[in-house]
């Protein structure tokens, strides 16, 4: 898990300035960031059919969170991965919701799925508190949460095919 | 002028380079070819680069229905001259230079027909060993030089780490030697990052490690918040003379193949150029990194949370390295929809 991040504390952190928004807003999730062991940051999020989607509502089930935005080379491999993933698990219950960081409209959405052919959700992610929860500051992010309802693993930036495999099936297979 | 079709390099000639085997050095692929002695690179007080900058639009979504093309060129300057540049495009195109930061980029704009075209400048770059250079205090204290852009923040535990750093210190020089020396025992280069970052400042200094772009974001950060200015430069990494004998190449066209360094202010001496990065990835350059810049790189602009000329629909550019593309306000995906390639050659190096 050489990538791994592990949170110590929360960071002092001040206003984000990135101007605009998205039209649901993030649900405060407190004064804590995302942290190996601790349930995640709590959110709702558009995705481009003006659904919300409120990870609160998903919790109990394995679920993957992907950060990433347009102009990201490396995260267009990772989807490779979460294709599979969602392939092989989906039946299992594993939810995967995919974060476009930049993206502010539906048509940005629906633009990256048509791409990448994406079978699950992708979410308007361009909300500051999400970032902050996050600590988004490279992309890709990748967030393993359990059914236990409390995240095993943060990749950022660089997951190797093994780790990831390994990360899925934890969170799969743990009852 | 019109297109005509041809590559940068004719692919066969990269076929029978890529037949040496390839190596990677900071992002870019290299295919040794013409070897070059082992030099000093401080003593390197000139390089000649030959340069083909190509965007390939491939592809544009179902709906799209406007499409715009902004290209960075390279801009003169003490440190290096531009040389015949010449841009080929399949579509029309301008020159454009935005207002802040007087960047200059080609800029092309389209309808959803043709759904793929090419857009390639070609210049030379002579690059000069970089030192400090004369400019007037009034120049220098404009507020694009001193301001918190983007994701610089000054955090109280940013506060604390400069404090720290400082001490005393009030000549500009030395305050901003001593945050040099404090960030490389402070931060690790990360060479593990594949990814794309924003140079936020508060996940740098808690994680105390990244790249370029995070090194010089934290500096700035600090340099500007005791009141000096700081002058952004991105640019192209190329290799180091003495490290694989290597003369051309490609760079990886994505938001990892840059570089970027800046310069302070000091009154009694100018802009003063410092690559933070680069001298905590080389020990034994750690002093003439600051204030000094080998040659090995070239500039392609000047600042952070560019606004684009004519404006972009998206956000300001954290930095601009690379050609950008957007369909109807919305960028456009890389590699998916766009790619960059930077390929340059060294024809001449000269030391004293």
């Amino acid at each position: 898990m050489s990538a791994a991040r592990t949170r110590w504390f929360a960071p002092l952190l001040l206003a984000f300035l990135f101007a605009g928004g998205v039209a649901a807003a993030a649900e405060a999730s407190g004064a804590r960031v995302a942290t190996v062991g601790e349930p995640p940051p709590l959110f709702a999020l558009q995705d481009e059919e003006g659904q919300v989607h409120r990870l609160a509502d998903l919790l109990g089930a394995p679920i993957i969170l992907y950060f990433t935005q347009n102009m990201c080379h490396y995260c267009t491999q990772v989807i490779g991965f979460l294709k599979q993933a969602h392939a092989a698990y989906a039946g299992q219950g594993l939810t995967i919701l995919t974060l476009n960081v930049w993206a502010d409209s539906p048509t940005y959405i629906r633009r990256y799925r048509e791409q990448f052919g994406l079978p699950f959700v992708m979410l308007r992610g361009k909300e500051r508190q999400l970032l902050l929860d996050y600590e988004v500051n490279y992309v890709p992010i990748i967030v393993f949460i359990g059914r236990d309802r409390r995240i095993h693993r943060i990749f950022d930036h660089y997951i190797l095919p093994a780790d990831f495999d390994a990360s899925v099936r934890e969170i799969v297979e743990d009852k | 002028m019109p297109w005509d079709g041809r590559e940068c390099y004719p692919r066969r000639t990269f076929l029978r380079l890529a037949g040496y085997g390839g190596l990677t050095l900071l992002g870019a692929s290299l295919w040794p070819r013409r070897g070059w002695a082992a030099v000093d690179p401080a003593a390197v007080s000139r390089m000649e680069i030959e340069v083909c900058y190509r965007t390939e639009v491939k592809g544009l979504p179902r709906d799209a229905t406007r499409l715009h093309l902004w290209m960075p060129l390279p801009p003169t300057s003490p440190s290096q001259e531009v040389h015949d540049l010449t841009v080929r495009s399949s579509l029309p195109y301008e020159m454009r230079e935005e207002a802040l930061f007087h960047n200059r980029m080609v800029h092309v704009e389209s309808g959803r027909e043709p759904a793929s075209f090419t857009v390639e400048a070609r210049y030379r770059v002579v690059r000069h060993r970089a030192a400090a250079e004369p400019v007037a205090r009034a120049e220098a204290s404009a507020p694009r030089y001193l301001r918190l852009g983007g994701r610089m923040r000054l955090t109280p535990e940013i506060e604390a780490f400069a404090r720290h750093a400082i001490g005393g210190a009030t000549d500009p020089t030395q305050v901003a030697r001593r945050v040099y020396d404090a960030l490389i025992d402070t931060l690790t280069y990360d060479k593990q990052i594949a990814g794309c970052g924003t140079g936020d400042t508060a996940w740098i200094m808690k994680s105390r490690r990244g790249k370029c772009s995070d090194y010089h974001a934290l500096y700035a950060t600090i340099l500007r918040g005791r009141g000096i200015p700081v002058r952004w430069e991105e640019g192209f990494p190329l290799p180091y003379p003495s490290a694989g004998a290597v003369a051309e190449g490609t760079l990886a066209g994505d938001c990892t193949g840059a570089h970027c360094w800046v310069s302070f202010f000091d009154p009694a001496r100018g802009w003063v150029p410092v690559d933070v990065s680069e001298g905590d990835n080389h020990p034994e350059l750690r002093d003439f990194f600051f204030g000094q810049l080998t040659a090995n790189r070239f500039q392609i602009s000047e600042g952070r949370s560019i606004t684009l000329s004519p404006a972009q629909g998206g956000e300001p550019l954290p930095e601009l390295a690379f050609a950008y593309v957007e369909a109807d306000s919305i960028p456009l995906i890389y590699p998916a929809n766009y790619e960059n390639f930077v390929q340059f050659r060294v024809v001449g190096m000269e030391t004293a």
